[in-house]
């Protein structure tokens, strides 16, 4: 049986199309950049020699990180007006949901990463006088993140790719509006086909660049 | 007591360890150490692997909190402070950071930081820490830099320079404080042999140049010849001090000839 491929709606409905990868790629952009500050805000509790400031950090990070993604974004949709009596739009409550559950990725990325560092590098800091704060920003920081850059990369990149979650409250991204098409054209594989080729096209590039930087800074700052 | 600081002089000490002691746990590492560093001194530590060397100094940079005990720089309480009600607390955060200042530490395994070039890791402090303009701590790291032979390396990164280059920006990194003394730990164990005396030519270069130094050292031949005190350290406690000669050579203290005698065999063998 052979299938006969037809691209030509892509072309009549680009403007739809567009539209809704324009949504994606704000959901991508607030979501991933609110998840890195959730993982940054979470990781220093997370890591805290306190207990009243590590439990909490803990217990969320392990109950939000055990939630499939897809539970976690619908429930916050029907379940937190309940509770809380605040609607957010569709588009914001996936942002949230989004942002949370990599965040917790984030977090335990970033607490590996500063405790790989050399605890040597970290006494240098404080011997010529920086403050605990100070260490972290210029030495444990810097030397984290790099360190941590190839997990990192791909928690960006499952979160980029947990956008499409929002097509189950009807925000109207790329799986979301694609969807509707194929049920308006009848052409459900090229509508799956485009929007995996959409994702290959963000993706690729960032993880090239990634891998280049990591191969860079390798290079520079490890290797003899 | 007087509001005003007494004067320096070769003969108040610049450092006071008064009755030091250190546990980890039940296992008590320092057992109440005294010493005074005069300025301009180079002061030894010398002891077997274990006896408390570098507890003791990680002590005076409170990278390790003494158990009991006291350290005055200058007559002020390192990492501590004395209330009203006469309790003793630790000291904030910002304060211990800037008694940090005062004392350098060179590491034995280097601690460069690898994500700076060798003039960032000597400007870093100052720029950091003593709110030095960009502009004069450069001037400045490159002048120390000079001063140890690595100008040339200034834009390297560390990983790019051997171990007893990486030895040398240590302690071009530690200058770089002005330092009222500094603190070097075994900074030539780590090294190959061939390397060991680039660093120590260095190191005998700041002790000539007035610079007041603690060292924990296994180089018997450094003890000798820059050191104007060795202090024998066995157990957590000090069981000979004096003038490098007398302790090394002519103690009657049967710990201190034992320790000398082990050593000297031990270098006839590596010289075999
Ligand atoms: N953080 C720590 N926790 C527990 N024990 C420690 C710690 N640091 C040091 N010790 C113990 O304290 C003792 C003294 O250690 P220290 O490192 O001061 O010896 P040292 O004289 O510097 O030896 P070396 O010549 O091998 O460097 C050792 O028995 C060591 O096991
Ligand atoms: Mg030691």
């Amino acid at each position: 049986m052979t299938y006969e491929w037809d691209f030509s709606i892509f072309n009549e409905y680009r403007g739809l199309l567009l539209n809704a990868a324009l949504v994606t790629f704000q959901l991508v952009v607030l979501s991933v950049g609110l998840g890195i500050l959730v993982g940054l805000v979470l990781a220093p509790f997370r890591m805290a020699e306190r207990r009243l400031l590590r439990y909490p950090a803990t217990a969320v990070i392990e109950v939000v990180r055990s939630i499939p993604p897809l539970v976690l974004v619908v429930w916050c949709y029907y379940c937190l007006p309940i509770l809380t009596g605040l609607a957010l739009p569709a588009f914001w409550t996936c942002v949230f949901a989004i942002a949370l559950y990599s965040g917790v990725f984030y977090a335990e990325i970033f607490r590996a990463g500063v405790q790989a560092v050399d605890r040597g590098l970290i006494e240098a800091g404080l011997s010529v006088g920086m403050r605990p704060a100070t260490v972290m920003l210029r030495v444990t920081g810097p030397l984290a993140f790099l360190r941590v850059l190839p997990p990192f990369t791909s928690q960006c990149v499952m979160a980029i790719k947990n956008s499409v979650l929002g097509s189950y409250i009807a925000v109207g991204e790329i799986l979301y509006e694609g969807q509707r098409l194929s049920i308006h054209t009848f052409r459900p594989l090229e509508v799956l086909t485009m929007v995996a080729a959409f994702f290959v096209a963000v993706i690729l590039p960032l993880t090239l660049t990634a891998g280049a930087i990591e191969r860079h800074v390798f290079l520079k700052y490890f290797r003899r | 007591m007087s509001a005003v600081s007494p004067p320096v002089s070769a003969d108040v000490p610049l450092l006071v360890v008064d009755d030091l002691r250190k546990s980890f746990g039940a296992h008590e590492v320092l057992k109440g150490v005294s010493l005074s560093v005069k300025p301009s001194q180079v002061v030894g530590l010398l002891g077997r692997s274990g006896s408390g060397k570098s507890t003791l100094l990680r002590c005076l940079n409170m990278l390790e909190v003494p158990s009991a005990g006291r350290i005055l720089l200058e007559g002020e309480e390192i990492g501590f402070e004395t209330g009203a009600g006469g309790r003793r607390r630790p000291l904030p955060a910002a304060r211990l950071a800037r008694q940090r200042a005062a004392m350098s530490m060179v590491f034995q395994h280097f601690n460069l930081w690898p994500h700076r070039t060798v003039l960032g890791n000597v400007t870093e402090g100052p720029v950091q820490v003593l709110g030095m303009s960009r502009d004069e701590a450069e001037a400045r790291g490159l002048d120390l830099l000079e001063r140890v032979g690595l100008k040339d390396k200034a834009d390297s990164y560390p990983i790019r320079l051997s171990g007893g280059q990486q030895q040398r920006v240590a302690i071009a990194r530690a200058l770089a404080m002005q330092p009222k003394i500094m603190l070097f730990d075994e900074p030539t164990s780590a090294l190959d042999p061939e390397l060991v005396g680039e660093v120590l030519q260095v190191m005998l270069d700041l002790a000539r140049s007035g610079t007041t130094m603690v060292v924990v050292t296994h180089e018997m031949s450094f003890a000798r010849n820059a050191c104007d005190e060795v202090v024998l350290l066995e157990g957590g406690q000090i069981v000979e001090r004096g003038a490098p000669d007398f302790v090394m050579s002519r103690s009657e203290n049967p710990r201190a000839r034992q320790f000398f005698a082990s050593h000297r065999q031990e270098n006839a063998g590596g010289a075999a």
